[in-house]
């Protein structure tokens, strides 16, 4: 029963969760960050642009996470990819958001794998528990 | 006073410790829902013989409230959760978070999995008007009669209605939109038992749908390497 009482903790409210990956650097580290993860933001409820969330991969599938920031919301005009300097801007489209990591070279996201749809984020990223 | 609490404790204490108990299981095994709207008919939601030439309106629109359509009987179905999106097979009804809608869930069919070639349905009836770029992955708006490769991780879906939204509206969805699998009607069911199973064959596709298939028959299962940065 407890395990269950842990379960719907960690489903529907709060979770702590490990990171992975030079995609967010300088923000967090490549390995062995440890963030808080608030899953009262599920489904995009409360995230705005700006701040970092944690969402199912799109093509990779339901196993797999990503940390990443908000860049646009539903409606705003994104740039598609800064660094390739054709200065291309599409409009997200309505129930999807536009991320990207905080070190573009070294990330994958919105930018190869389109607009995510709301309906994969997990939740918003308060704050990183582990190293302080 | 300590005697009427203590009678009234138990049954209180052992609903809350079952509480998650029943949350975990509707989320993640089994779970049961209504369903409302035309874009199942005549699979799901059959609609009521006509006792009048007019069409009696109902508000059911999981994006706007406003549309008018046609009124349906609402079904009661009994959703599989556990373990579904890796084996998703082309004719299944499943229930998805709507892409377009996140807080909605869809009741649709699987017509394509990802490498499939599908060619969006002509002659649709409820068009939907969208702002810039349609679906995830395409750089413009879905015409009648388009040939689309389903990308990876992705699935096309279609409800088997006359009017749905769906992926001729908002395009491939991905597979972790999916929440679970349709096992059956519970009510208003035409067969004895309690579950009356419901056709998935990939007959009730229609048949302009897929135009290429993949050889891919599941989706696969993609499992992150440890030390496989490269580009992450």
């Amino acid at each position: 029963q407890s395990i269950f009482l842990l379960h719907l903790i960690w489903d529907k409210f709060v979770h702590v969760s490990a990171t992975l990956g030079p995609s967010m650097l300088p923000t967090f580290n490549t390995t062995d960050d440890w963030i808080l993860v608030s899953r009262l933001h599920t489904l995009g409820r409360g995230c705005k642009v700006g701040d970092v969330i944690s969402y199912t991969h799109p093509v990779d599938g339901p196993g797999v996470f990503v940390t990443k920031r908000i860049i646009g919301m539903e409606g705003d005009f994104v740039v598609k990819d800064p660094m390739d300097g054709t200065g291309e801007m599409l409009q997200v489209p309505q129930g999807h958001v536009w991320t990207t990591g905080d070190n573009l070279p070294h990330s994958v996201d919105s930018r190869q794998y389109g607009p995510v749809p709301k309906a994969l984020i997990r939740g918003k990223v308060l704050a990183r528990v582990f190293p302080l | 006073m300590p005697f009427h609490f203590r009678t009234v404790q138990k049954p209180v204490t052992t609903f809350l410790l079952t509480l998650p108990i029943i949350i975990f299981t509707k989320s993640h095994v089994i779970d049961v829902a209504r369903v409302s709207g035309p874009s199942m008919s005549p699979t799901l939601n059959t609609p009521p013989a006509p006792r009048s030439p007019y069409p009696l309106p109902s508000t059911n629109s999981h994006t706007d409230p406003t549309t008018v359509l046609p009124s349906t009987s609402r079904d009661f179905i009994l959703i599989s959760k556990w373990n579904t999106a890796h084996k998703l097979r082309r004719g299944q009804i499943v229930v998805l978070r709507s892409p377009i809608n996140p807080e909605a869930a869809v009741v649709k069919r699987v017509i394509g999995l990802e490498g499939d070639v599908v060619r969006v349905k002509t002659g649709r009836r409820l068009g939907w008007q969208r702002t810039g770029r349609g679906g995830s992955l395409y750089g413009r708006a879905l015409m009648p009669g388009d040939l689309i490769v389903v990308p990876p991780g992705h699935c096309w879906v279609e409800g088997d209605g006359e009017i749905s939204r769906d992926s001729n509206d908002f395009g491939a969805v991905s597979i972790s939109c999916v929440q679970g699998r349709v096992a059956g009607r519970l009510f208003p069911s035409s067969q004895s038992g309690i579950l009356e199973r419901l056709d998935e064959s990939e007959n009730m596709i229609r048949p302009d749908a897929i135009v290429k298939r993949s050889r891919i028959e599941m989706p696969p299962v993609r499992r992150y390497v440890p030390g496989s940065f490269g580009l992450w």
